[in-house]
Order: C-alpha cells, then structure tokens, then sequence
C-alpha cells in the first residue's frame, strides 16, 4: 500500500467509516426527516439545493428571456429595474438573469452527472479492491496515485483536444480523475466491513460475493458516497469554469456558469456584472451543496451530531 | 555499519518507489502528447509566407519525428534514463534550462499560497470549533464554501483592479521589479532576500507575492478551515480531553496542548494533497499575473505540441507532489509518534 | 433503504436535464442546411453572434469552441464545415496572404478554395519583377474579382492593431506591422520605458530561430536590417545604403559604413553573407534549419562583391524580396561562430539601437542604450542613439491585466488593447490611445470541397446573411474594417473600388432556396 494515498484512507477512515458502523442501523431507524430538519446548516442547505432545482426545472417558464437571444445593441446594459434587464445583459445583448436561470440546469447537470459517473466507477472499483485485495487492489493502488501525480489541468487540455468539445467529452474529462476518491473511501469502508458479522453471515449462508457486495455490504456504505457525492458536486462546476478559462468549457450555446464567469473576466473593468452575477450564483449554491453535505453526514452519523 | 531507524528506511523504501511512478507518468505524458492532433512543426511554422514540404519535412527529421512512435519512446526513454529531458521543438533550448528557470517560481507561489491558506484557515477553523454554533462560526462557514466556490482567475482579476488599480497598494503582475534581485542561491526570490539579507528585495518579492498567493490559496483556506473545525471539534468531544479537563487542565492549555496538536493530523494530511492541486491549478494564477512559472510554461507547450517540455513538466510536477506528500507524511509522523510510517 | 428516494430524484433530475438542454433536432418537410460553426475562443462572441444571423435566414447553426491545433487538424482532415480563422501578413501583398490561403493545395489553404484561373493569377502576378507594379496590380484586381464571384470564404474585416502608452511618452505611435520601435521614443521623465507585451512569452532571442512576431517584436530593438519600413508600411534603407536590380534575379546593395555591433565588431558584407546563409542554408543553425527559410521566397544565394556590398541572386524572379528583407536581423559572424547557437540566442549581440541586458524569455526582457549606435535608417526620424536609457518588455497575457498596469504607470506602453477598453482608456488623461491599420485577415472559412459549401449559391446566401457592420461596431467597438475578398488595403494590389458584400437576408434567403435549402 502506498504513498500519499493511505493516510486518506486513514482519514476516511477515522472520519467517514463510523458513519458506516452507524448507518447499519440508522438506516433502520425512524427520524431521519426530523433531525435533518433540526439540523440548522442541513436544512439551510436542503432549502438552497431545492430552490436552485425548482429554478432549473422551471427555468423556461420563470426566465424573463430566451439564454440565447443575441441583441447586439443592447450589450452590456447595466443591472437595473427600469431597462428591464434586472440583472444587466452580457457582452452579447443576452440577458443575465435568464441565462443564469437556465445555466442552473446545465451546471447542476455537469456536476450530477460528473458525480454520477465518478461515484458509479469508483464505488464499483473501490468494493471490488476492497473485498478482494490482492494483485488487483494493489495494480489499482498504482493506477490511482499515477492519476493524482499526473497534473489534472494538463491532462484535461490533453483529453479535451484528442476528444473535440462537446458537453458530454467534459463531463468524460470531469470524472476522469473524479472517481479516485470515492474508490478510495469506498475501498476503504468495504475493508473494514468485509470483516463483520453480517457479512460472515451471508458467506455462511453460501450467498456468492456478487451478492454479498451488492445486497450487503453497497446499502451499508451508501451513506458516506452520498455525502462525499454531495461536497463534490460544487467543485465540479467549479471546475468546469477553469476549462472555460482555457478556453474549453461547454459549447457556448448552453448557458453555464463557468463560462459566463469566464466570457465576464474580460469585462470586469467596464461591465463588472457579467462576471459576478454567475459567481454569486454559483457560490450559493455550493455553500447550499457543502451545508447539505455537511448536513447528512452529522445525521448520519450520530457520533458527530452537534445538539 | 550506519544502522538506519525505522523512519529513515521507510523514508528511502519511498523514494525507491517514485522511481516507477515517475517513469509511468512520463510515459503517459508521452501517449497522452502523441494522441492529441496537431503537428509541432506546422504550429512552429505559424502563418506568413508558404514553407515547402520539403523544408517541413527536413525539421521533421532534424527533431526526429518523422521516426514511427515507439521509436520515438524508445529514444526519449533512453535519453531519460541518463538524465536528458531533451531539447524545446519551439524555443530551442534544452528543456532542463527551462525548467530549472520556472521552477522555483511556481514552487514560490505554491508554497505562499499554502503558508497563506495555513495562515488564514487553521486560526478561522480553530477558533470555529471553540465558539461553534454561534455567528462566527456561521460567517466563517458561508465565508469559507464561498472562498471554494470562486475560481481564482475572477479572484486574481478583482484583486489587481481593487487593491493595484484602485488603492495602487500592491504591483498588478511580475515577480520582483526589475533590479530588485538578490543573488540568486535557491532561485526562491523571498528565501534567497532572506539568505542574502537583502530586505529592499524581500520587500518587493513579497509585495509581488501578495495577490497571487491570495488568489491561489484562498479556496484551499476555506477547506483547511473546514477541515480544522470539524477535526476540532472531533477532538475537543475525545475522551482524553474530557478527562483533561477532569484533571483541572487549564482550558487555554486544553485547547493548544491537547486538541490542537491532535487536530491537526487530518489538516496536514490535507496539505499535502492540497498541495498538488495548487501546483496543478496554478497555470491559470500566473497566466493572470504574468508569474513567469511552469505551468504558463506547460500550458504554452501543450498548445504548441513542444512534446519534450510537456514530458519533462508532467514528470516534474508529478516528482514534487510526491515529495511534498512524503513531507507531509514525515510531519505527521512527528504530530503523531504512534502513526508509523507505511 | 431509505435513501433510495435521494438517488431516485438525482436520477430523475440528470434525465430531465438532459432531455432538456441539448438541443432538439430541426424537423421539417423541407430540407435544412445544418452548421456547425467552429472558433476558438477568442472569437467566440463572434462565432455566436454569426451563427444567430444564420439562424435568422432559416439555417440551423451551432458554435463549437475548439484548442486552435486540435481544430486544424480535423479542418485538414476536411472535416469540419465553417471555421473562424485568421492569417497574418507581413510584407503587405497578397505573397504570404492570398497566396498561402487560396492557391490550390497551399499550406493555409483551408477552405480547400481552388480554381486554375485564380491560380494562374497569382503565379502570374509573382513572377513579375518589382518594376513592373502596375502590371501586376491589374493581375491582382483581377484576381480579386473571381474571388468575390467564387466567395470561397464569409468574407471578414481586420481589426485595428490598438495601442496604449502613458501621456509622458513621446513620438510613440503603433506601426501596421505591429513593430515597437523604442529607438524614436522619448520620456518626458526618467530613463526606462516599460512595454507590457501580449502574449505569454517570447520564442527565442536568435533572429533566425522563430518565426512568431511577438518575438519579432522584441528582437528588432536589438538587432537592425538591411531595410525597415515606415510605420505606415514604406520600405526604406536601413543597414544598406542603396540597392539596383541588375536583372529579375539578381540585386546589388550597397552596406553602409561605420556601423558597430554591441561587442565592438565592425559590420562587413562577411556578417550580411552569414545573416542570410544562416537562414537559407539547410542545417545551418548548428545542424538545424531556420523556420525562416520560407519567407526569402526565391532567394539561393548571397555573395560578397567586397567589404561593403553583397549580390543576392534569386533562382526566378520574386516581386517581394525588398518586403522579405526587412525580416531578416544581421548578426556578427565573428561572434557568433566563436560562442556557439547556444550561447548566441542566450546572450545575442546585434548593431540595433538596444543592447541585451538580461531576461527571461516568459518575464521580461531588459535591454540598455548602445551609445556607438550608427543613428539607424534616415529615413526614420529622429536618426541617432536611442532617446531612453533602458528598455523592458515585459510578458503580460491578461489584457485586463495590461490596462490595469497601465493605467497604475507599472508600464509605459501596452500592446493589442482590447477594443471595448480603448474608449474607457481615452477618458484618462494620463494616457494615450493609438490605433494602425491592421496586417491580419479575420473571416470565417468553409468547406469549399464538400457540400453544403461546394455550392457557391450557399457561399453567397453565407456571405449576405451577416451584418458585418454590427458585429464590427459592437463586438470590435468599431476598431476594425470590412474587407471585400482576402486583400488587406494595407497590402498591395488590393482594389478599393470592390464592395464587400451587403447585409441583405432576403438575398440569402432566396440564393438558399435556389440551392435546394428551406427555412425553418
């Protein structure tokens, strides 16, 4: 075992891996709405996360204008009631607040659908080498900490030009290096539950691994992927801004973000609004996602539950 | 006989290992250059005036790729292994120059950057946890997933037109003002100022170091704080506290003595890891600021195919991040007496 | 599990996003031209604005943000159906523009544009000798004509090369050929001129080892030519003295006396000899060949006749070789043979007003006054050692960032300012804005070899279908002129009396429906 990687796991471990010891049974328990309820940052976050989903759904309805509607002389109109853009139009005439609106759907899908990917990979991979051990485990020990040593940015301008732009190439690109740390923390939980009773259990029972994997131990570690899959989400669409920067974020006709973050950056001196509208946007809804996050795991894992 | 402690044994088992690891990456750098489209020499030519095909094709064999590929690999493996990164197609010049030239920048910034994520996070983290769930901790909360969720090229913009354009307190971009230079040592402008005595120089390397390190480091400050505060507060609930506490400890000496040193385990666990995303991420930062480091370097490479810098660049930033881990790991070690070494 | 619900709405939401944000294909009776437009980022915002004019005329069209090297490739692969492009000209005539972007096969030739008479033109027009201009502007006008009824391109602009400089610098203006010449510029205080550059890094400090003009750029303060141009583009005697064509192919200048390279070495028709083998020769650069060779065109062979005057013998006529001149650097033969390629582009030496210093190819570049300076062309006033005591080039990428240091004082002079800060810049005081005419063509490229584009009705529907000027006046604030077909009105040969297409959807509409395509 190696490297840099295993103190992670250790820190996954002594952080994440009670919330397993845990889940078994509160899994089990009633109150789960409740406590998240009573839980201030949980809640607060849940309520954020919900309005930016209900904004996404209901964008076409909800915004003001069309996201794509070029108007080439009214660019760069400042944020105002009385110009009937509230907050302002971008460096093409597109009006900002509906571009948000519908940059909401595109972001929250680059970062579910990232996450979706990374979480699916790695949680698949990280009970596999964590059940089995061996020659495997140890090859994807090697293979995880090539990916971490290998400069991310370098390797997204790199995959970005063999592939071509498109939005699903980013999300590709996105995950590629996203799935490592949930097969770490997958891995990881599955050691420590492979020993249990439960599982010694099943295997006594003549129950095969597949299903020992998918039916016993997977429900048991869920709860951790979902918090570690919830704080991820931000970063993602974070992340998606700096590919803009490089110029290869998502084909600009599909309002984003990053990209409007990006497209605003050359505006900053004269027109501040179009970059920072988006950034606000974003913000929020990442501290709504980390509150949220941070939210679930405290209520999950009662040992860490704040009054 | 030298008879080597446990640590120091580990410590050179580690360094063996990034032997492969440094090989693996620089041949993925290679695979990953030769799948990207594009020709080195059509880019060098740029536009103007026609080339003949001829003359495209004799720079082609000058540089040797016209050769097939795992020729091509065999060669450049085989220069790698007694130590020659090869020669820039674009700029001419040997790829350890530049790299040695850019360097230490990028490792100055990094390094600033992470003291400065230090510098803000743990106090904001610890002082979270103590006053936990009152308005401080809730400001610092929004403050901090904020602080993530702002991409630092928009941070280092608004900080030149704030702080160099508006109050015209800090330089806009550059390293140091021109013949400022201490004598150069290390290539580390601040630690050479320091080394040197040169105070005028450190002044000046530090006011150029303000806002990039501020722009790159403050996402990471956020985490640390978070991390800090929760670790913190893991720690503060322990038993050994608790009954630390029994003992009649004074409550200062509880905080600092017993739940500090303890918390900060998974934040020096964090730094190492975080650290490789501030060497990864801050090609962006010195574009902004004009910062002559690597990454501007290799980004630039990448764009126009100069496969020998991309290589040796990969393997470079690859080698320090495993560096940093290992010292990240030796720390721990010293945080921690019980923790062995893997 | 409880929880399922949570992965059962995440579900949920990723198909609906999904279903809903990419895009619905187009369905119709009638057939649909379909685009993909493709630009790198630069030109993004114009990409967008473009495909919504052509969406306007009933076209379906998409923008696709591509890494510039990536996309080539696929566009010579003919892949790709209209791209956003553009190409530099540095010897203002159609020899490294026209030539290189529509002659059959040639290198920049993009558009896969080919037609014998629009060929036979421009070989025609080159191989006639630089006295017979009038000639060759008739061969050139017609040229441009089949251009304009082939319409191989959406036919673009260019953009005005916009400079900025502090009110305290003196007799500074931008020249088209995008040169900073800080031999004529003065300070009204102190001695250093600071000049923060675009662009990430320069290539190299040997003037035969690149080929981009950022380098150029800087290099020319170091190092002079036998000629230079004027800001406005004129070609005039620099190192030589006078040139005679003694034939079509074979020239005579005359090197002039007295000039001095930074170390002390004399300048001869040894080290013009050098220069140019250095250049032309295969494997001459200690065993590489220099990327300039291209750009002599024609040129075999350069001879000593004595001391102070070299032959160049061409291997057939080539109208431009004066133009090709200015962009080759003299460097001291002496010199450089004794310390190598290496250490020559580490620490060069030239006879320009500036002498090297120190610097970082991706920082700055510092140069120092050469006080034995033979005074340069005489032609460019005022003629003399340079006016500044020191002169820095610095590397700034961000072009925020550059106006921010300038507006601050950090640097004296800033290039390529974008166009919608340069009204926010004339507003200050303390600074000055300043714009030449440009030497680059922007346009949008098709794929003349394939349909859709193969049409020349479709080319045509394209090039009336955007408001040109609108996009100009907005996107570009106005810093940049319509072009008729790829001649600059910088360049020569280029016929004013040519009227870019117009604005005209009707037109386009119709030229579509005669080609086969609807409207949405």
């Amino acid at each position: 075992m190696g490297q840099a990687s295993l103190h992670t796991d250790e820190l996954y471990q002594g952080a994440l891996a009670r919330s397993a010891d845990m889940s078994g049974s509160s899994g089990a328990r009633a109150g789960f709405w409740p406590r998240l309820m009573s839980h201030r940052g949980g809640r607060l976050g849940l309520i954020i996360v919900l309005a930016y989903v209900v904004v996404a759904v209901a964008a076409p309805v909800l915004a003001p204008y069309s996201p794509g509607a070029v108007d080439l002389v009214r660019r760069l109109v400042p944020p105002g009631l009385r110009t009937g853009n509230l907050l302002g139009t971008d460096q093409l005439g597109r009006d900002i607040l509906s571009r948000i609106m519908h940059g909401a759907r595109v972001s929250i899908l680059v970062g579910l659908a990232t996450v979706c990917i990374s979480a699916f990979v790695g949680v698949g991979l990280g009970m596999v080498a964590g059940y089995y051990g061996g020659v495997l485990d140890r090859a994807l020990a090697r293979f995880t900490e090539l990916l971490l040593a290998f400069p991310y940015l370098i390797f997204v301008i790199g995959a970005m030009s063999v592939m071509g732009p498109g939005f699903w190439n980013l999300v590709w690109a996105l995950s590629f290096k996203g799935w490592v740390e949930f097969y770490r923390l997958a891995r990881a939980l599955v050691m420590s539950e492979k020993n249990r009773e439960y599982v010694e259990a099943a295997r006594v029972l003549g129950r095969s691994d597949g299903v020992i994997l998918t039916c016993e131990i997977l429900p048991n570690i869920v709860n951790s992927m979902l918090v570690l899959g919830t704080l991820r989400m931000g970063n993602m669409i974070v992340m998606e801004s700096s590919l803009s920067f490089l110029g290869l974020g998502i084909p600009p006709r599909m309002p984003a973000w990053g990209s409007m973050i990006n497209d605003g950056r050359r505006y900053m001196l004269t027109s501040p609004w179009v970059a920072t509208f988006p950034g606000l946007a974003l913000a929020l809804l990442v501290l709504g996602m980390n509150l949220l996050g941070e939210g679930l795991r405290d209520v999950l894992d009662p040992k860490m539950m704040e009054g | 006989m030298i008879r080597l402690g446990r640590v120091q044994v580990k410590v050179i088992e580690r360094v063996v290992a990034t032997i492969p690891l440094a090989l693996a990456v620089a041949l993925a750098a290679f695979v990953l250059m030769r799948a990207i489209p594009g020709d080195p020499v059509d880019i060098m030519m740029g536009e103007g005036a026609s080339s003949s095909e001829e003359e495209m094709a004799a720079l082609r064999t000058g540089l040797g790729l016209d050769q097939p590929i795992h020729r091509q690999l065999v060669v450049y493996l085989k220069a790698l292994l007694r130590g020659d990164l090869g020669y820039s197609i674009v700029r001419s010049r040997p790829v350890a120059q530049m790299i040695r030239e850019a360097l230490p920048a990028t490792i100055e910034l990094a390094m600033c950057a992470m003291l400065f994520a230090l510098a803000l996070g743990i106090p904001v983290g610890v002082v979270s946890a103590l006053k936990h769930n009152t308005a401080f901790d809730r400001v610092s909360t929004a403050v901090s997933f904020i602080g993530v969720s702002l991409p630092a090229f928009w941070l280092g913009i608004v900080g030149i037109l704030v702080f160099s354009m508006t109050f015209g307190w800090l330089p806009t971009s550059g390293r140091i003002a021109y013949g400022m230079e201490p004598r150069h040592i290390t290539g580390l402008l601040t630690l050479d100022a320091l080394l040197t005595g040169d105070m005028t120089a450190l002044g000046n390397a530090l006011r150029h170091l303000c806002l990039p390190a501020a722009a790159l480091g403050l996402g990471v400050a956020a985490v640390v704080a978070r991390v800090t505060r929760s670790s913190m507060l893991d720690v503060l609930g322990s038993d050994y506290v608790l009954f630390a506490r029994a003992k009649g400890v004074p409550e200062p000496a509880v905080t600092t003595r017993h739940a500090l040193r303890n918390a900060m385990i998974p934040t020096v666990t964090l730094v190492g890891l975080q650290f490789g995303s501030l060497l990864g991420g801050n090609m962006i930062v010195e574009t902004i600021f004009g910062w002559p480091g690597l990454g501007r370097v290799v980004v630039d490479a990448i764009f126009a195919r100069d496969y020998p810098v991309v290589q040796a660049a990969v393997m470079v930033y690859a080698l320090t991040f495993v560096g940093v881990n290992l010292i990240t790991d030796l720390l721990y070690t010293v945080l921690d007496p019980k923790m062995a070494l893997e | 599990m409880k929880h399922r619900w949570i992965m059962a709405i995440s579900i949920g939401l990723l198909l609906a996003c999904a279903a809903t944000s990419l895009p619905v294909s187009a369905s119709g009776a009638r057939k649909i031209l379909s685009v993909i437009v493709d630009t790198t980022a630069d030109r993004s915002d114009e990409a967008q604005a473009i495909s919504e004019y052509l969406r306007a005329v009933g076209v379906s069209a998409e923008v696709r943000v591509w890494e510039w090297s990536a996309l080539k490739e696929r566009i010579l692969a003919g892949e790709r159906q209209m791209y956003l492009t553009d190409w530099g000209s540095a010897y203002f005539d159609p020899f490294d523009l026209a030539v290189p972007k529509l002659k059959t096969g040639d290198r920049g030739n993009y558009s896969f544009y080919s037609n014998p008479r629009f060929d036979a033109a421009l070989d025609a027009a080159l191989g006639m000798s630089s006295a017979e201009a009038e000639a060759r502007q008739r061969v050139y006008f017609e040229a441009q004509d089949i251009l304009w009824e082939d319409a191989p391109w959406i036919f673009g602009y260019a953009l005005l090369e916009t400079e900025a400089a502090r009110a305290d610098v003196l007799d500074w203006r931008p020249s088209m050929d995008s040169r900073i010449n800080l031999h004529d510029v003065g300070l009204k205080r102190g001695d250093t001129i600071v000049v923060g550059m675009a662009g990430d890094s320069i290539l190299t400090l040997d003037p035969a080892a690149y080929r981009d003009r950022l380098t150029e750029t800087v290099i020319r303060n170091m190092f002079d030519g036998l000629v230079t141009r004027t800001p406005d583009g004129r070609v005039v005697p620099e190192i030589a003295e006078s040139w005679t064509a003694l034939s079509d192919t074979e020239y005579v200048l005359k090197i002039r006396r007295g000039i001095k390279f930074h170390n002390g070495d004399a300048l001869t028709a040894d080290d013009v000899v050098f220069s140019f083998d250095r250049v032309i020769r295969d494997g001459a650069m200690g065993g590489r060949t220099s990327p300039r060779k291209g750009l002599l065109g024609t040129l075999v062979a350069v001879e000593k006749i004595d001391s102070h005057a070299v032959r160049f013998r061409l291997s057939s006529p080539f109208s431009v070789l004066l133009q090709a001149l200015v962009h080759v650097q003299i460097v001291p033969k002496g010199y450089l043979l004794s310390v190598g390629d290496d250490a020559f582009a580490r620490k060069p030496v030239g006879c320009g007003p500036f002498k090297f210093v120190e610097g970082r190819l991706d920082d700055k570049i510092v140069m120092e006054r050469f006080g034995d300076y033979y005074g340069g062309s005489p032609d460019l006033q005022p003629v003399g050692p340079a006016r500044v005591k020191r002169a820095i080039f610095r590397m700034m990428p961000d072009p925020t960032v550059r106006v921010a240091a300038l507006k601050t004082g950090e640097v004296s002079i800033i290039q390529t300012v974008p166009a919608h800060l340069a009204a926010n810049l004339l507003r200050d005081r303390n600074l000055q804005v300043k714009s030449a005419e440009g030497t680059r063509v922007y346009c949008v490229e098709m794929n003349c070899a394939r349909p859709p584009f193969g049409d020349a009705r479709v080319r045509k529907a394209m090039n009336h279908a955007i408001d040109w000027d609108t996009i100009l006046n907005t996107i570009y604030a106005g810093g940049a002129s319509r072009l008729a077909t790829a001649f600059l009105p910088s360049g020569f040969g280029h016929n004013p009396d040519l009227e870019p297409y117009g604005y005209d959807p009707q037109k386009a509409r119709a030229l579509l429906a005669e080609a086969g395509y609807g409207a949405r």
